[in-house]
């Protein structure tokens, strides 16, 4: 009998750890919090052109997101700027269903789920343009 | 009295995540270990036609910061060009990790004690590499 057990075990500790539920991500996003430096025209024309590096901590200035699709862990929606062109988003969780990646014409993103919040952190590089952010979020 | 603690014990939990006050990381950074990975074209190198995997710390680039406001810092990095290239990067919440941007590419780094580590990819026509590199305070 403790032979079947630890065999039952030793079976299950083999087993390929299954990816988690993801987090539902529908909805509209607002920043509650953001931090970014940027130097250079953003193209989607969102901020000012900044020839030297501009370092600033404004929600005002965060993006907000309206993820509209989801299918399991791969999701969609369109994000705002401050003023400028709204983008296309495309996102996908990591297996772990809380840490997810994030992608635009212009950059990339990493967030992570922190209980009701969401945080993005982005790196954008395009001609004559780069910034990183990091903004929290909740849902509207 | 025993209820008053536990109600501020659970207020405290319920309330939503603070973001941790960021190191400050303005100064020179040099770099202690590296290891990387290319293939391509790149200035102030030799061309790889198959990749190069390295630990080289000649192949590590020196790391500046110059200005820090909370998460936000901004400085300038130089590589074999010798160049120095603008880079703007923000602090996560935890205070610890952060991202990073050039003209080159982006990184992810995390301040360990008086240790900084970034790794970067590329996104140059042409040209494809990644590296993580360990940095001490100059």
């Amino acid at each position: 009998m403790r032979l079947l057990a630890l065999a039952a075990l030793l079976t299950a500790a083999a087993t390929p750890a299954l990816s988690a539920e993801p987090f539902n991500i529908l909805g509209t996003w607002v920043p509650v919090s953001h931090a970014a430096a940027r130097i250079g025209t953003t193209p989607s024309g969102a901020y000012d052109t900044y020839t030297k590096p501009s370092l600033v901590r404004d929600k005002g200035l965060g993006w907000s997101y309206t993820f509209d699709k989801q299918d399991g862990a791969a999701f969609s929606g369109i994000s705002h700027g401050p003023k400028g062109k709204p983008e296309m988003t495309v996102g996908v969780f990591r297996m772990d269903g809380r840490r997810f990646v994030l992608s635009t014409d212009s950059g990339n993103a990493s967030g992570e789920i922190n209980g009701d919040e969401i945080e993005i952190c982005w790196t954008d590089n395009v001609p004559n343009y780069i910034a990183a952010s990091c903004t929290t979020y909740k849902r509207q | 009295m025993r209820s008053l603690a536990l109600a501020l014990v659970l207020a405290s939990l319920s309330t939503a995540t603070l973001a941790a006050e960021p190191p400050q990381i303005v100064g020179t950074w040099t770099p202690v270990e590296h290891s990387s990975a290319r293939i391509g074209p790149r200035e102030g190198l030799p061309t790889y036609t198959t990749p190069s995997l390295s630990h080289d710390l000649h192949f590590a680039w020196k790391l500046v910061i110059t200005a820090q406001d909370g998460p936000a810092f901004a400085g300038y990095n130089m590589g074999p060009s010798g160049k120095p290239k603008d880079l703007v990067g923000v602090f996560r919440t935890d205070g610890v990790r952060f991202v990073m941007s050039t003209d080159g590419g982006a990184a992810t780094g995390e301040v360990m004690g008086d240790k900084l580590e970034f790794c970067f990819t590329d996104a140059i026509p042409v040209y494809v590499a990644a590296g993580c590199t360990i940095y001490q305070r100059q």
